[in-house]
């Protein structure tokens, strides 16, 4: 049997030291990054801020007095443990900081996602059941418009039409923290102008693999044991036609945190993606390594369980993946 | 009660023209007996089962044909005739075992889909112990594992089981089976045929057994219809059309005495395996006269003018052919 | 020449095609021609300011009275300008960097497949803010910074060409014959690879596009006096509670180059490349 929990197990093992390596690398270089902006390392660090007594603090805590390959390693040993240190501005640790924001992204971010499967899949089946029929030409110039336009606009739009325009949806911050309500209330523009994109990106997704899938034989073989096109659609030529869709959204979930950023700034909603800008407007690149590190790392597990989810959806994925490992 | 096929065509709409595919095919497969349906690359043959079954591709077009099958007539022309019978009274194995069935669910959705259909009465419980013994039918060792396990993990013969164990379960009334061993190893060919005859005898179907094979003809079915160029030039029990070939196209496949394609003469330097000379006929314009005029080495004239109908070779056996050395003189 | 006919030919030969040209080619045009019938981009009128649109100014006016439709034809010249540059610069560099690792092989192409892979690691654009945020907003600056991240892109896809290439007979046969490998590489291994890495980087100019505009919005792209179509954006969602109209008309005139470019992108990998499948 291909999926043992042992294979599986080895799968997530081999595939979990590769995302260990990566995200070491990415850790790596953002402290190049930082440590190679042109300038004396604790005035880019504090940037306006800089007293002499803040200096010596950052010097002291960032080993700014030792070898470049010790502050790596302190820099790195720390990013580990989650210590990224405390933040000159709010005295805070920068963790406490990141930690904060990241469930108002995250929350962006799945719903959106959410939103571009729940919509982008039937649309993708509605268009593959008649291809070249007006609606699937309909839906087919839908999505490509969907996909061009940039969430920018799209943001901008929205807000326009809800703040100018009708005011039935909220279109700044993430809602009173005590009410879930009217937190899934100013979730809902956000989260619209994130998915657009991936509605049409994954309709169109699900459409070319369900008409590639419907041609397969086994589909055939469904038909002529009298099972209901809508089942063979619904079902069985959708579960297959999934495999490539499902494969792309570890990249989907990367686009939306990054356009996170847009979308927090026009929508005023405290997450990382503006926290990541308003610490740079700051000068405050402490903050902004660590709230970077830990997009980094979410993308990279996205992309982790994405291909244990295809594993699961496609017997013969995971069967290669153990057997290339094993 | 047999299964009846009357004046069977089929046309393919292709680039330039219109392909006849199939012209006047009928045949009767009485209840319990296979019919194979033998003839080469190109004659038609599968285009017959994807007519019965309705499982056409979009460019092809039954112009005529009606096909009875448990005591009801259903008209072949309209689109969807039989879509009501398929997992019921029609089931289908097919060419290809290693691609007929869907890689992302086990063997026993599978079988539990066809039974959804066959018995939509019964509840999952004895739909699994219908399919596990299905599997167990087939020959399929260890049938609750199998139930579990997913179609890349069986071998092509081992799939095929399962398709017949899927056919098993429907229950039909006609059982087509198109090439069902010819993407399989040989060794494999006769237990998937025992398998299909056992399947035959336990539901007592009538069988329409598609084959290039001769061989696999005359070791395995009651009756043979002889299909060329889209028509049908022999028909009758198979020990008549052995003892005597009406048809001189019939003859030559017989004294080919070997599957008809190529690729499987062996490789030896003193095969004395005669092959037919030249090549089927245009099949978006028909030859006048005789469809196998053009290969046939006893033709006369009349062979180029006259279609022959379908002559008597042993009226009590039911054996004609299409010939016209065969009209009795006037 | 003659190929370049052909492949307009064919990709007017479809409705995406001839739709993605279209609108390419209105783009272009509207960045061309606009500072011809519209005055300057940069004349102020105090007295009118946020002026609806009107024959004398077809796109309104903003907040300090300047013909809009003038700054937004500059603005998406500039945008284009470079938008096409950080495409250029990053599919031959791209090209080269991967083409080379293909060939080499060993610890070369190690640390350089690892470079991409790290570099893959960040959502692009977190990291094209964080580069710029770090390293400036000057136009150089901001081109090379973006062709950082679009570079591994370029440079798997002409690796992973490369590498197929490698096994080839002929090329066997030719580094047996001791034939220089800079020979090699520019006598087969750049025609092989051009043909997709031309598709590659037209399928990401609208994605180049919308960076520069997203990064210009948030105010690290393009600086002034310079506009783009982000900046642009950016001011007029500033005072978007006086007019709506300055935003809309930048975002407008975005989102039909990026509507355009995409599908000319989609026509020409159709043409050119027809096997590769790919929605983005």
């Amino acid at each position: 049997m291909s999926r043992s929990p042992g294979a599986i197990a080895r799968f997530v093992a081999s595939r979990l030291a590769s995302v260990l390596l990566t995200l070491f690398g990415a850790t790596v270089l953002l402290f190049l990054m930082v440590r190679l902006v042109p300038g004396d390392f604790a005035s880019v660090m504090l940037g306006p801020r800089a007293t002499p007594a803040l200096r010596a603090q950052i010097v002291h805590e960032m080993g700014l007095d030792r070898n470049v390959v010790e502050q790596l390693w302190l820099f790195v040993s720390r990013a580990v443990t989650g210590n990224f240190g405390q933040d000159v501005i709010s005295h805070r640790p920068i963790l406490d900081i990141v930690l904060e924001v990241i469930p108002n992204t995250l929350a962006l971010a799945f719903s959106a996602l959410a939103l571009a499967l729940v919509a982008g899949i039937p649309l993708g089946v509605v268009a593959a059941l008649r291809p070249g029929s007006w609606i699937d030409t309909i839906l087919a110039l839908l999505s490509i418009s969907f996909i061009t336009t940039p969430t920018l606009v799209v943001s901008i739009i929205l807000f326009l039409i809800f703040a100018i325009g009708l005011h039935w949806l909220p279109v700044a911050g993430a809602g009173d923290a005590g009410s879930p309500l009217d937190q899934l209330r100013h979730l809902i523009l956000p989260s619209i102008a994130m998915a657009l994109g991936w509605v049409g990106y994954i309709s169109r997704l699900v459409r070319a693999s369900l008409l590639d899938t419907l041609t397969e034989l086994h589909v055939r073989t469904l038909r002529a044991y009298g099972v209901s096109e809508l089942r063979i659609v619904g079902i069985f030529a959708l579960k297959l036609a999934l495999v490539p869709v499902v494969s792309i959204l570890g990249i989907g979930l990367g686009d939306l945190i990054g356009s996170s950023v847009v979308v927090e700034i026009i929508f005023a909603r405290p997450g990382i993606g503006s926290l990541i800008f308003n610490s740079i407007a700051q000068r405050n690149y402490p903050v902004v390594q660590a709230a970077v590190i830990f997009i980094v790392a979410f993308y990279i597990i996205a992309n982790l369980v994405v291909d244990l989810i295809n594993a699961m959806l496609d017997p013969r994925i995971g069967k290669s993946l153990t057997a290339r490992d094993g | 009660m047999s299964v009846r096929v009357r004046n069977l065509a089929v046309d393919y709409s292709v680039s330039d023209g219109t392909a006849h595919a199939l012209r006047d095919i009928s045949f009767d497969i009485p209840e319990g007996e296979m019919l194979g349906l033998v003839g080469e690359s190109g004659s038609g043959k599968s285009t017959v089962a994807f007519a019965l079954m309705g499982l056409l591709a979009n460019n092809a077009t039954v112009t005529s044909g009606s096909a009875e099958i448990h005591g009801r007539t259903y008209d072949l022309t309209r689109p969807g005739a039989t879509t009501a019978l398929r997992g019921r009274g029609m089931a289908m194995i097919f060419q290809d075992p290693m691609l007929s069935l869907n890689p992302v669910f086990t063997v026993g959705r599978h079988l539990l889909e066809v039974l959804r259909r066959r018995h939509p009465e019964t509840d999952r419980k004895s739909r699994l112990a219908m399919a596990e013994d299905a599997l167990a039918k087939v020959k399929l060792g260890d049938p609750k594992r199998r139930m579990s396990q997913y179609p890349h993990e069986l071998s092509g013969g081992m799939r095929q089981r399962v398709v017949i164990a899927m056919a098993l379960l429907a229950e039909p009334t006609l059982l087509i089976a198109d090439e069902p061993t010819t993407a399989l190893d040989v060794t494999v060919e006769s237990q998937i045929m025992r398998q299909i005859i056992g399947l035959r005898d336990r539901i007592g179907c009538a069988v329409l057994l598609i084959t290039h094979s001769l061989g696999v003809v005359t070791s395995y079915c009651d009756r043979i219809a002889v299909l060329y160029a889209g028509e049908r030039l022999e028909n009758g029990t198979v020990g008549a059309v052995q003892a005597h070939p009406g048809h001189p196209y019939t003859r030559m496949l017989l004294d080919c005495e070997v599957p008809l394609e190529r690729e499987r003469l062996p490789l030896t330097t003193d095969n004395r395996f005669t092959v037919i000379a030249g090549d089927l006929p245009d099949p978006r314009q028909r030859p006048p006269g005789c469809i196998f005029n053009g290969r046939c080495d006893v033709s006369f004239e009349d062979c180029a003018r006259i279609v022959p109908a379908d002559y008597p070779v042993d009226d009590s056996r039911g054996h004609s052919a299409r010939c016209l050395r065969l009209r009795s003189p006037l | 020449m003659k190929a370049l006919v052909g492949t307009l030919r064919r990709i007017c030969s479809e409705r995406d095609g001839r739709l993605g040209l279209l609108f390419s080619v209105v783009v272009v045009l509207f960045a061309l021609v606009g500072p011809l019938v519209s005055p300057s981009p940069n004349a102020i009128d105090v007295k009118a300011r946020f002026e609806p649109p009107s024959v004398t100014h077809l796109f309104g006016t903003d907040n300090i009275g300047r013909d809009l439709m003038a700054r937004t034809s500059a603005g998406t010249r500039y945008a284009l300008v470079l938008a096409v540059t950080i495409v250029l610069i990053s599919s031959i560099v791209g090209s080269l960097i991967g083409i080379s690792a293909g060939v080499l092989g060993g610890w070369y192409d190690r640390a350089v497949t690892a470079i991409f892979d790290i570099i893959n690691a960040f959502p692009p654009l977190i990291l094209a803010f964080a580069l710029i945020a770090l390293y400036g907003t000057g136009p150089v600056t901001f081109i090379l910074l973006i062709t950082v991240v679009f570079i591994p892109q370029f440079g798997r896809m002409a690796r992973a060409r490369a590498q197929a290439l490698r096994s080839q007979s002929f090329i066997e046969a030719e580094r047996l014959l001791a034939v220089h490998p800079v020979t090699i590489a520019l006598r087969h291994f750049l025609p092989n690879v051009a043909g997709p890495v031309i598709v590659l980087a037209s399928m990401n100019l609208p994605v180049v596009i919308t960076f520069e505009a997203s990064l210009s919005f948030l105010g690290f792209g393009v600086q002034p006096p310079k506009s783009s179509l982000g900046t642009l954006i950016k001011d007029g969602f500033v005072s978007i509670n006086q007019s709506w109209w300055p935003t809309v008309s930048a975002a407008i005139v975005l989102a039909i180059a990026t509507l355009g470019a995409t599908l000319l992108g989609e026509a020409l990998r159709r043409v050119i490349d027809p096997k590769t499948t790919g929605v983005r």
